[in-house]
C-alpha cells in the first residue's frame, strides 16, 4: 500500500495534475479535476503520515533514522515561519547506509549529489542531463531481468513521448529542460527491468525531487524494500 | 488487532483526509529556488555591478508549437540574476547570441534578438506556461533590441466583459492573446548590453503591482523565461522558453520603505480569475503541526508493534 499511494501521488498529483490543461473545460471536466487534485493531494499527506507509522513501527533498532527524518523533516518545514534550511536530500543517503544495498546506496549517492547541486547552485543547469541519465540507468546496478511487459510499458512511454517531448515536459514535471522526459521511456525500461524493487521508488519521484515527501518515501522505501514489506 | 499492511494506510489515509481538510500542508516544495538578493539602496542596472547575486543558469527548450521547429536538442539557456530593494525588484538576463539582431527604424528585414519573462497573475495556482489561459493570465515583461521593453498580460483578453476590458484601461475587444497594459502600468525599465557574443539586459520594475493585470513580485514567486534569436528567424512563436522558476526574496536587512501595491482601477482582480487558495490556518502553523502529525505517527507505530 505504501507504493500504491506514492503511484496515486505520482498519477493524480503530478501527471494528472498537470495534462488537465489539455482537457476542454465542462462541468464534468471540472469535477474530474478538482477529484484529481484532491485524491493526489491526500494521497501526498498520507505519505507523510505512512512514513512516520512505518519508522516508528520499525522499532528501536531504527531509532537513529526515526531521529534524523524527524530533525530533517523538522529543518525543513521550518521554511514555512521564513527559516530556509534545506538538508532533507542527505536522508535517503543516510539511510542507504544502514539499509545496505548496491541499489540504495547507488541513488542514496544520487540524490545527495543532484540535491546539493540544486541548493548550492540552483540546481545542474546545462549538466542536468548528466543527472537524468544517471537516474534513468541507476536501476541497472540492482541486476537485470528482461520482462515482456517492461518492454511494452517503455514502448508506449517512447511513443508518447516521441510525439511531443515538449508537451511530457510539462505534464511530467520532472524539472526543467528536455532531458528528463527523452530519458523516461529508458527509465522505465530499466526499472521495471530490475531485479530490485526499490527502483520503482526513484522512477515515481523522479531525477529531481519535487517534495519534500519524496525524500522521505526514497528513505523508508529502502527499509520497506529491504525489510521484505513490499513482497506482502 | 489487525496487521499493520491494513491498519497503517487506513491510519495515514484517515489523518490526510482531516489534514487536507483543514488545508494544513505539511509539505513543502524542494525545487531550487533563484535567491533574490536584498540591497538597501539604489538598484544596479549595469549588467557588470558587482552587486548583482551570481546567477542561475535555466535551461531553455525550443518550442514545437509553431512551424518551422527549431532543433529540439539545442542547447540553450539564459542566466538570471536578480535583487530587490523595497520599492523595485531587477533582473539581469544573459544568453548568448553570435550575431546582434536590433530593429531598426522602418526596418523590415531584421528581426530583433528579444528577451520575455513570464510572472503569473494570480497567486493561487501556476498558469499554463505557455501564456496563460482565460481563467488564470500571464504578466508579462518583453524586450526587443532596438525595440524597448512593454508590460503585457496574455490569456485575459477573452475571459472579460467589454465594460471590464475599458475599466483596466485595455481596448474594448481583444485584438490579440497578448495585449499591452494601458500607459500607467508601462512602468518597467530596461537597460541592454551586447558584448562578446552575449546579451545583458537589465529589468527593473516596482515590486508591487501597479495594475489589476500586473503581477506583485513583493513575496516569493514564479517566473518563465523565452529569447529569441533573430538571425535563426525566431520571433512571435519561434523561440526558446523554459519551465516556471521559482524565486525566493532574501530577508530584508534593514527596515525599508514597504513597496506600494496600487489598483488602479475599479474592477476587481479576481474578475480574471477563479482559482482561490483558502488558507484555513496560517502556513507557520503548518510546521508545528507537521512536526507533531510525525512525531504522533512514530509513537502509533511503535505502539502498533508492541501490540
Amino acid at each position: 500500500m505504501y507504493l500504491f499511494f506514492l503511484v496515486l501521488e505520482f498519477f493524480l498529483n503530478r501527471i494528472l495534475n498537470r495534462f488537465w490543461i489539455f482537457v476542454p473545460a465542462t462541468p464534468a471536466t471540472h469535477t474530474l479535476f478538482v477529484g484529481i487534485q484532491w485524491v493526489g493531494f491526500i494521497s501526498m499527506l498520507a505519505l507523510y503520515v505512512y512514513s512516520f507509522l512505518l519508522l516508528g513501527h520499525w522499532g528501536r533498532r531504527a531509532l537513529p533514522l526515526t531521529a534524523a527524518a524527524l530533525i530533517l523533516t523538522a529543518v525543513d518545514l521550518a521554511s514555512y515561519v521564513g527559516i530556509y534550511i534545506n538538508l532533507l536530500w542527505l536522508l535517503p543517503l543516510f539511510f542507504s547506509l544502514f539499509f545496505r544495498d548496491k541499489l540504495n546506496l547507488a541513488f542514496g549517492v544520487y540524490y545527495a549529489a543532484r540535491g546539493a547541486v540544486d541548493s548550492a547552485l540552483g540546481g545542474p543547469g546545462l549538466y542536468a542531463w548528466v543527472f537524468d541519465l544517471a537516474w534513468a540507468l541507476l536501476p541497472l546496478l540492482g541486476g537485470i531481468t528482461i520482462r515482456k511487459w517492461a518492454v511494452l510499458a517503455a514502448a508506449a512511454a517512447l511513443a508518447v513521448v516521441a510525439a511531443s517531448p515538449y508537451y511530457m515536459g510539462m505534464v511530467l514535471v520532472f524539472g526543467l529542460g528536455l532531458t528528463a522526459p527523452l530519458f523516461f521511456p529508458l527509465a522505465v525500461f530499466t526499472a521495471l527491468s530490475s531485479k530490485s524493487r526499490y527502483s520503482l521508488f526513484p522512477l515515481l519521484v523522479g531525477p529531481q525531487v519535487q517534495l519534500s515527501v519524496h525524500y522521505l518515501v526514497l528513505a523508508v522505501g529502502m527499509g520497506y524494500v529491504v525489510r521484505g514489506e513490499l513482497k506482502r | 488487532m489487525r496487521r499493520p499492511e491494513v491498519l497503517f494506510p487506513g491510519i495515514a489515509l484517515a489523518v490526510a483526509v482531516v489534514l487536507a481538510a483543514l488545508g494544513i500542508v505539511v509539505v513543502t516544495a524542494q525545487e531550487s529556488a533563484v535567491l533574490v538578493k536584498f540591497i538597501n539602496g539604489s538598484l544596479p542596472v549595469d549588467p557588470a555591478s558587482s552587486l548583482w547575486p551570481k546567477p542561475a543558469d535555466v535551461p531553455l527548450t525550443g518550442q514545437t508549437l509553431v512551424y518551422p521547429l527549431a532543433p529540439a536538442v539545442e542547447n540553450r539557456a539564459v542566466s538570471v540574476a536578480a535583487v530587490y530593494n523595497g520599492t523595485h525588484i531587477a533582473f539581469m538576463l544573459m544568453w548568448k547570441d553570435a550575431t546582434q539582431d536590433v530593429a531598426m527604424p522602418g526596418g523590415l528585414d531584421v528581426f530583433p534578438d528579444a528577451v520575455a519573462v513570464q510572472f503569473p497573475v494570480s497567486r493561487a495556482q501556476l498558469p499554463y506556461i505557455c501564456m496563460g489561459t482565460v481563467d488564470n493570465p500571464v504578466n508579462i515583461i518583453y524586450w526587443r533590441a532596438g525595440v524597448g521593453v512593454e508590460n503585457l498580460v496574455a490569456g485575459a483578453g477573452y475571459g472579460l466583459s467589454p465594460q471590464q476590458r475599458e475599466a483596466l484601461g485595455l481596448q474594448a475587444t481583444p485584438t490579440s492573446p497578448v495585449e499591452l497594459l494601458p500607459d500607467s502600468a508601462q512602468v518597467v525599465q530596461a537597460y541592454a548590453v551586447y558584448k562578446d557574443g552575449a546579451w545583458y539586459v537589465v529589468l527593473v520594475r516596482p515590486l508591487g503591482s501597479v495594475h489589476p493585470l500586473m503581477s506583485s513580485l513583493a513575496d516569493d514567486f514564479s517566473a518563465a523565461f523565452a529569447t529569441w534569436d533573430g538571425s535563426k528567424g525566431e520571433r512571435g512563436g519561434l523561440k526558446v522558453t523554459s519551465g516556471w522558476v521559482q524565486f525566493r526574496l532574501e530577508k530584508r536587512i534593514t527596515a525599508a520603505p514597504q513597496p506600494t501595491t496600487v489598483t488602479a482601477t475599479q474592477t476587481p482582480a479576481t474578475t480574471v480569475t477563479q482559482t482561490y487558495v483558502v488558507e484555513t490556518t496560517p502556513a507557520w502553523a503548518w510546521a508545528v503541526i507537521g512536526v507533531l502529525v510525525a512525531l504522533l505517527a512514530v509513537v502509533a507505530g511503535l505502539a502498533l508493534r508492541r501490540r
